[in-house]
């Protein structure tokens, strides 16, 4: 218990240094919304105009201090106030349109390659020197090491515009209209197929180093030996000796890039024309838009704090040693 | 007689039939679907708010009238026509008769009146910007089908900015007090789509109205447009590829080889240009300062190289120095452009004659000639950080430079630097647009030469904006005689291509690329019947009017 308040603690104070920092970092940047405004439009935008423009998107800023505490009190009540780039749409609303496709796309791609990962990486690690262990861990890690948005670009290039197995963009048909239907259902899944794919090959390697070293470790141990000699099944010693163990960092992992997949997949978001929040937040920044950037790092960084809590208390669960 | 008449009357007969199979109206139906770059659609049809502009503008709310700058004549809309008073100092606008909104209800000057008025309450809904900058005093309603627009001071450009202006329907507006976060759910329009069928986050679709008042013309001929959702513009490029889409405004790379080749009959593009650029010269100071350095820059730039390069030959070379561009080719006086012709011709050798006979020389032996003084020659050339054709288009003018013994450099900066450099007029030499594809060609000039725009606008802080060149801009604004405002652009450009304060480099391009498979009827090079520009209400609307399903 004392464990777990004590972590508590941690996180308040976390929460509250990454708010400050999230107020301040945007403000360094230099150049302001009006420049970036102007400089987009490319002199679309007549000077007769520009008088309302800047009324609209309320350029009458008090001093620091005074910006940091309407900041503060924005964030407690949820009010985030207007964006800049869509003004006068609530960030709040932005944000709520795009969050359930990103949670749905990385959560969803975490788990599966996690799941699968681990299994390889537990299998390879028994049979070492095996196919599994010479074949999977090789390939996967040259998959993963190359760049992202070259993998999605090919991917794309052949499964959607070349083979048009698969659509060009979305996260559904745009001649559906949303609903709980096995039509609706299916329009998801097949736009989300070939993103994912991407992500699962971006992430699938680590998650078989991460479970494969672990259990190395794990392995040399005198209690595998002894569930050895024992004589209990190779299956058994695999998944109620070693593994059990070997999970513990890798729960860490887990925890922490479910928390970062809130980012989102800037590139392949960008690539697949994906509606989440990673172009949200590449596109806030490109428009200075502070309201909606600051909402999103906030998202971002309370995400991976919730995660890392949550990690936290699964190792509570896992480990009997804590629990004292 | 009795005879022959009817004879006549049915060879006439046969003669219209015949005439009006030639030009058959085509029939009704059919979907256009368009590209818009947003994060997200959302239920927001507010035109005053401009959340979805792009989707409201000309096709659900019709402007007063559109000046159609490629065929050079105005498009009447809503308004019948306009006329100054007398003194210059009102205008009248007549309604057409007999206008309804989308639902049935009339539209009539009422409406006009309290469109107008809104700008008056609040500067947020001025986007005319005629109120803020006190061109405006009052609006009063003469009867129901005509308007007067009272002016604090004589003026005779108002007809410029009023197609900016967004008729909205009174018994609609008159109730929300909040008119930029309403959301307008359930739009009455005036313009041919009005009624929302969805709503989605990546695709709204909008169709016809029930009560278009050029319904009886068949129009519009198509049902309904798709607007769908991209991020950017490499999602479009494979759209338009896929047939996904119909009507492109984005840059596309390698186009021919990507679009236009794979199905040749179907996917054509068309870049008209647009504004035109220039390379802004500080001629306050040394080597700027001297009207020849000036002329031997300008000779010294292979333009057509420079636009093959830097944007793939997309953009136009100019090939004139009178400070309007192909833009606004019908209005570049003829005579001035023929007498300093060569100014915008590459030719290196006279450009060297040039420097050499006013005394700009290599006295030092490095390579780099110097001034008649003896100092050095060294300057930068501004340019904003990440606009990479522009950039290139610099760095090659740099290497011309060099050809020619003029040490240049390209300087990028971040758009505040560049831009406050640009308005106080500390820059050695700048690239910027200009104003060359507005309403009317005077209002390049006005920002070019107007004491008023210096330190406000990019463009007029080169130090050649006087009293005087502001006197005929002002005049201009204040007449309607077509001679002398004719003479008045001949002096103004008659000025520019003797002095050069700037030097004109290449005419942007209109990204416009178009796919037939299921629509037809878009302009092109040669049915050039508007500048094809789908961010621009009125050319948006006078383009979907020509389209049909095929």
């Amino acid at each position: 218990m004392a464990f777990i308040l004590r972590r508590l603690a941690f996180y308040i104070v976390a929460i509250f240094v990454a708010i400050t920092f999230n107020f301040l970092m945007p403000r360094l940047m230099p150049g302001d919304p009006v420049d970036a405004l102007f400089a987009a439009a490319g002199g679309k935008i007549p000077p007769e105009a520009l008088a309302g423009y800047k009324e609209m998107l309320g350029f009458v800023d008090g001093p620091l201090w005074l910006q940091y505490l309407q900041y503060l009190k924005s964030v407690l009540t949820f009010d985030l106030g207007p964006t800049i780039m869509m003004f006068p749409v609530p960030v709040t609303e932005l944000l709520s349109v795009t969050l359930p496709w990103t949670l749905g796309l990385s959560g969803l791609a975490v788990i599966i390659s996690v799941v699968v990962g681990c299994f390889i990486g537990l299998y390879a690690s028994y049979t070492r020197g095996g196919f599994v262990d010479r074949f999977f861990p090789v390939t996967a890690s040259f998959l993963a090491s190359m760049p992202q948005a070259v993998t999605a670009l090919f991917i794309f290039f052949i499964f959607a515009m070349t083979l048009e197995w698969f659509p060009l963009g979305y996260g559904a048909s745009p001649d559906l209209d949303p609903a709980f239907s096995w039509e609706y259902i299916k329009s998801i899944l097949h736009h989300a197929v070939l993103p994912l794919v991407t992500l699962f090959i971006a992430m699938l390697a680590q998650w078989i180093f991460n479970m494969r070293n672990a259990m190395v470790n794990v392995l040399g141990e005198d209690y595998i030996t002894m569930a050895k000699a024992k004589g209990l099944s190779a299956r058994r010693i695999m998944t109620h000796y070693a593994a059990r163990n070997a999970i513990l960092p890798v729960v860490t992992s887990v925890s922490m890039a479910l928390g970062f997949a809130v980012a989102g997949q800037i590139f392949i978001e960008q690539v697949y024309n994906y509606p989440g929040l990673g172009q949200l937040i590449l596109k806030s920044v490109g428009a200075r838009d502070y309201p909606l950037m600051q909402a999103s790092f906030l998202l971002i960084v309370l995400f991976v704090l919730a995660a890392n809590f949550i990690a936290d208390l699964l190792y509570v669960l896992l480990d009997p040693r804590l629990r004292k | 007689m009795k005879k022959l008449t009817s004879v006549m009357a049915l060879s006439a007969l046969a003669a219209s039939v015949a005439m009006h199979a030639e030009a058959a109206t085509p029939e009704q139906g059919g979907t256009l679907t368009v590209p818009i770059i947003t994060q997200t659609f959302l239920e927001d049809f507010n035109p005053l708010n401009g959340v979805q502009a792009d989707l409201v503008s000309g096709t659900m709310y019709e402007p007063l009238w559109i000046q159609n700058s490629m065929v050079g004549e105005t498009n009447w809309r809503l308004a019948e026509g306009y006329e100054y008073g007398d003194d210059k100092k009102s205008m009248v606008i007549t309604l057409k008769e007999g206008l309804t909104w989308s639902d049935g209800e009339t539209l009539d000057a009422d409406d006009l009146v309290y469109s107008l008025e809104l700008g008056n309450e609040d500067v947020k809904l001025d986007h005319t910007g005629q109120w803020a900058n006190g061109v405006i005093k009052s609006v009063e309603k003469v009867d129901d089908l005509t308007v007067k627009i009272n002016f604090n001071e004589v003026n005779t450009t108002l007809d410029w900015y009023m197609p900016a202006l967004w008729v909205i329907p009174q018994h609609v507006f008159a109730d929300v007090d909040d008119k930029i976060n309403f959301k307008n759910p359930n739009p009455v329009g005036s313009g041919p789509i009005t009624e929302v069928k969805t709503v989605r986050s990546n695709q709204i679709e909008i169709c016809r109205n029930p009560n278009y008042y050029k319904a009886d013309q068949g129009l519009p001929y198509l049902d309904c447009i798709k607007f769908r959702q991209y991020n950017d513009n490499s999602q479009i490029q494979p759209a338009l590829m896929a047939d996904e889409i119909d009507w492109g405004s984005n840059f596309v790379a390698d186009i021919d080889k990507t679009y236009v080749e794979p199905s040749p009959e179907t996917h054509g593009y068309w870049y008209p240009a647009n504004d035109l650029w220039n390379l802004y010269l500080n001629t306050r100071e040394a080597p700027f300062d001297n009207v020849e350095f000036r002329k031997a820059f300008s000779m010294a730039l292979d333009r057509e190289t420079i636009v093959d390069l830097a944007t793939y030959g997309y953009a136009t070379a100019e090939d004139t120095v009178v400070g309007i561009g192909q833009y606004f080719a019908p209005y570049i006086d003829k005579k001035v452009d023929r007498k300093y012709d060569d100014l915008a011709e590459y030719n290196p050798k006279a450009a060297a004659k040039l420097l050499d006979k006013a005394g700009y020389e290599d006295v030092d032996g490095d390579g780099f000639r110097e001034n008649p003084d003896g100092s050095e020659i060294d300057f930068d050339i501004h340019i904003v950080n990440g606009w990479t054709d522009v950039v290139q288009a610099v760095q090659m003018v740099t290497e011309y430079l060099a050809d020619v013994g003029i040490k240049a450099n390209t300087r990028t900066l971040e758009w505040s630097q560049y831009d406050s450099a640009l308005k106080d007029g500390t820059y050695d030499v700048s690239f910027n647009w200009s104003a060359t594809n507005q309403q009317d060609p005077i209002q390049a000039y006005l920002n070019y030469y107007h004491p008023a725009r210096v330190g406000e606008i990019w463009h007029a802080n080169h130090g050649m904006a006087s009293d005087e060149l502001g006197a005929l801009v002002d005049e201009y604004s204040r007449i309607d005689d077509q001679k002398r405002r004719d003479e008045i652009l001949a002096e103004l450009q008659e000025f520019t291509a003797e002095n050069l304060p700037f030097i004109p480099v290449m005419s942007n391009a209109t990204w416009f690329q178009y796919n037939t498979t299921r629509v037809e009827g878009f302009p092109s090079e040669d049915n050039a019947y508007v500048h094809p520009v789908f961010y621009d209400g009125g050319r948006k609307l006078l383009v979907f009017e020509n389209l049909y399903s095929k």
